[in-house]
């Protein structure tokens, strides 16, 4: 075997602690055999070239087109000495592109607000127009429900409405009253409604009235052999409200039983007291208006005062 | 022109990325001026075809990004050479995707020359012969040695980046330095880093 393919007995000339001073470039201590690597390694090392410093304007431009320019802060006296000419000579100015969308993103954010701030007052309405709608329907919607059918209950007394027969329970219980959009409970109706007719010596209006009203807010629940009873009732209050017009008759008794009713007259004197509780917001089925409550009148659905027998109105009995 | 970039910033640092995260254009340049040959010379190595392109989409990202970095200058390092490194890797995925087509041969007097270019290889033949022979080692050998030397990284950095440990690092960079040696040192190679 030739010498010159012997493999050589000793090791490599450097060991790993040399190869991690190369890296960290510690110079002085390399081998021999790594001084090549070592120079190509400070080649990498090397200062920077023209090429590698050419693209600075665009790099400037990108930083002027992404970071807010703070105006206070100035160029460094050794960074401008250090700046090449050739370089600020072609400095790329692009136009700031967060100043043109400053006045949309501005124009939204203002839209935004009043929108957000038109929103409350708009659900504050919204809820008062619901609140009315629902007041209005359920008076009205009741008062006009109850006037029909107590005018169909006029003619026809041992009919009774569908939705008020499906709701029928057995007497002594508590039902549920379904009159147009209005749903309250009311008291059962009282064993009298069932009673035979029994004569009336002695007409006091305002017993005749309260038994109206009792009718009235049973109405659609009359028992069969009642109708004779509510014909006569209706027609000793026809002729103290000076008509048979059923709304006549019912504004009559509103107003024998304590509720003044302003622009109504022609009526006989009532007993009842004056400047009592009104039912507010409800029409005149007459005609009249009648929602414009009187002077000490109060906002009540139903009263806590009196049974009128109605849902929405308040009776103080006299 | 030959400015040494390995120490323009040093202790200032803290006081030129404040500066520049405040707006201030000229301390952005000495940050760009400290760290885009070490940036572009690792992107050299690693895709040569597309490492200018890519250094810019570096720093795109780096400016968006620096109101809001905070850190000491090593982890400023190792911040734009990460944002790099996954700009590097979206150009693969790219490529992957869309394969180029190359175009038809360009005949050497058609190539389109800058003034100077020749002086320009002439003043950075060193540079430009070390990072030619960088580029001949496996791409994992050459990227430590760069993450190491060029930008000044640690090995600990370098092993969080690449998600490897420090001993596949070290493993990897002394690889790379023996291959290096024995391309230096072989038969018919004729090393000109050193010129």
């Amino acid at each position: 075997m030739p010498d010159s393919q012997v493999p050589p007995i000793w090791g490599p000339a450097y060991d790993e602690r040399d190869l991690e001073a190369l890296l960290s470039g510690e110079t002085g201590s390399t081998p021999p055999a790594l001084q090549p690597v070592e120079s190509t390694l400070a080649a990498l090392r090397g200062a920077a070239t023209r090429r590698e410093l050419s693209d600075e304007a665009v790099a400037r431009a990108a930083f002027r087109a992404f970071v807010p320019v703070s105006p206070t802060t100035g160029p460094l006296p050794w960074a401008a000495e250090a700046e090449p000419a050739a370089v600020t000579s072609h400095t790329l100015v692009l136009p700031p592109a967060d100043h043109r969308q400053q006045p949309a993103a501005r124009h939204r954010h203002r839209r935004r607000t009043a929108k957000s701030a038109r929103k409350p007052s708009m659900a504050v309405t919204g809820a008062a127009v619901a609140a009315l709608i629902v007041v209005a329907t359920v008076v009205t919607g009741a008062l006009t429900g109850s006037i029909s059918e107590l005018t169909s209950f006029g003619r026809q007394p041992a009919s009774s409405s569908a939705s008020a027969r499906a709701t029928e329970q057995s007497p002594g219980s508590e039902r549920v009253l379904v009159t147009g959009a209005a749903r309250d409970r009311i008291p059962s109706p009282k064993p009298t409604v069932s009673s035979p007719p029994a004569p009336r010596p002695t007409p006091d209006p305002s017993s005749l009235c309260r038994e109206y009203f009792e009718y009235f807010g049973d109405f659609g629940h009359p028992a069969q052999d009642a109708g004779a009873a509510w014909i006569a009732l209706n027609g000793q209050l026809s002729t103290l409200a000076g008509g048979s017009e059923p709304s006549q008759i019912f504004v009559y008794c509103l107003h024998t039983l304590g509720y003044p009713l302003p622009g109504k007259g022609g009526f006989p004197p009532a007993g009842g007291p004056a400047g009592g509780g009104g039912a507010p917001g409800w029409a005149d089925p007459a005609g009249g208006s009648l929602g414009a409550a009187s002077q000490g009148s109060q906002a009540s659905g139903t009263s806590d005062r009196g049974q009128s027998g109605y849902p929405g109105v308040s009776v103080d009995h006299p | 022109m030959c400015v040494d970039t390995q120490h323009v910033v040093g202790d200032d640092f803290a006081a030129v990325l404040a500066a520049a995260q405040s707006g201030s254009e000229e301390h952005f340049a000495v940050l760009w001026r400290d760290a885009n040959p070490a940036l572009v010379r690792y992107l050299r190595v690693l895709v040569p075809d597309a490492a200018e392109d890519i250094a810019a989409e570096t720093w795109v990202s780096v400016v968006r990004g620096l109101p809001a970095f905070i850190g000491e200058e090593g982890a400023w390092r190792a911040w734009l050479f990460t944002t790099a490194r996954r700009r590097m890797l979206d150009q693969a995925r790219h490529l992957r995707r869309h394969p180029a087509e190359p175009l038809d041969e360009i005949g050497v007097a058609e190539v389109p020359t800058a003034p100077g270019a020749e002086q320009l290889a002439l003043d950075n033949i060193a540079t430009e012969s070390a990072i030619a022979l960088l580029a001949r080692l496996p791409e994992q050998q050459a990227n430590v040695i760069l993450l190491r030397v060029v930008a000044g990284l640690d090995t600990e950095v370098i092993a969080e980046m690449l998600g490897t440990s420090t001993g596949a690092v070290r493993v990897a960079a002394h690889r790379g330095l023996r291959k290096l040696e024995a391309m230096l040192t072989g038969p018919g190679v004729t090393s000109r880093a050193g010129v």
